[in-house]
């Protein structure tokens, strides 16, 4: 079971572009596995909204609510994790965090507690960035270190210079972080899904 | 304002991206009336979470869907508009409406007659997050429209 923990800003895309990454994976699985991709989907209030769309997408979404999974519920992100393992093994699980979670801290979980390794995506609102960096800059800051990929998203909302300058930012988080442009709304280029699977050559 | 009271408060945890280990993160619980499913009855809850103000509302009621969809809207942006006003940060409000409308078909001869409820049962999930306001406000704000959506129905 390979594990892509999807983290970004509250607002960044996160919930649009992993229904195209799970069409993705669920597209270029293997033939062995029954289950393709899991998603596991983490809400920190007491209602689930996320869950219900992608329920609507036609994927199997288990939930964590009333907490971050980051912190407050790490330990049933764990349990989760072995239990998906165990009863479904899919090829991929996904899991979404929290607006608000540190998907680093996940990933030291999981590999800490139960041995399992993980590749960290993180969507950037290039629509939001310069508003939030400032106010919002240690959350960000923390969300972005240790990624392997960085979308920013919604790319059709500025212009060359933002985006010149939001790749600048997040370089200065995680100078090991490959960046990619996209526009969720609109179909993502398979590279782009690549870099995120960490399959395919990396540009 | 609302029946608010402390539960909970954490250490601080800041910026340190490494909660998960030492079990930081900044914790803090606003309650607000029990779980209600009645149509009718609204439930909305508070939690501080680090700098953010997570709310959570609940509200079915029973009315015309596509009415109680456009004030749902329209309670959204403002209260979006509000947070901004008080200079706060919209990290994201979020509602879900699940509708369900009973059509009955049945048949006694050859024809199929068909009953429809005549209004439909509206289950309203609303997600909030928003930073740098009270949390008590950030409550008030949320049963606040879910409020105007309930009498619109």
């Amino acid at each position: 079971m390979k594990i892509i923990i999807l983290g970004g800003f509250l607002g960044s895309g996160k919930t649009t572009a992993l229904l195209q990454l799970a069409r993705y994976l669920v597209e270029h699985a293997g033939p062995a596995r029954d289950n393709k991709v899991v998603i596991l989907e983490n809400e920190v209030g007491e209602v689930g909204i996320d869950d219900k769309y992608l329920r609507g997408g036609g994927f199997r979404v288990d939930n964590l609510f009333s907490g971050c999974a980051c912190c407050t519920v790490s330990g049933e992100l764990v349990s989760a994790a072995v239990r998906i393992k165990k009863e479904l093994d899919p090829e991929w699980l996904i899991i979404e965090t929290t607006g608000i979670a540190y998907p680093k801290s996940m990933q030291e979980n999981l590999k800490n507690a139960v041995g399992y390794d993980s590749r960290i995506v993180v969507l950037a609102d290039a629509a939001r960035w310069r508003r939030l960096l400032i106010p919002m800059s240690n959350l960000l800051r923390g969300q972005i270190i240790g990624s392997d990929a960085v979308l920013i998203n919604k790319t059709d909302l500025v212009d060359e210079d933002a985006l010149n300058k939001i790749e600048r930012d997040i370089l200065l988080f995680e100078p090991k972080a490959v960046i990619k442009r996209i526009s969720a709304l609109s179909p993502v280029a398979t590279e782009v899904w690549q870099a995120v699977a960490g399959t395919g050559e990396i540009k | 304002m609302s029946d608010l009271h402390h539960v909970k408060r954490d250490d601080d945890h800041g910026e340190n991206y490494t909660c998960g280990a030492c079990g930081g993160h900044d914790h803090e619980h606003h309650h607000g009336q029990p779980a209600a499913d009645e149509i009718g009855a609204l439930r909305v809850v508070c939690h501080v979470h680090d700098d953010a103000r997570v709310v959570s509302g609940q509200l079915t009621l029973r009315g015309d869907a596509a009415r109680v969809k456009a004030e749902v809207q329209a309670q959204l942006g403002g209260m979006a508009r509000t947070v901004a006003a008080m200079g706060g940060i919209v990290g994201h409000i979020k509602v879900s409406c699940e509708t369900t409308t009973v059509d009955v078909y049945s048949v006694t001869d050859a024809q199929v007659d068909l009953r429809q409820s005549p209004e439909a049962v509206i289950k309203l999930n609303l997600a909030a997050i928003v930073f740098a306001i009270e949390p008590e406000d950030a409550e008030e704000l949320a049963r606040q429209a879910l409020s105007a959506v309930a009498a619109c129905a």
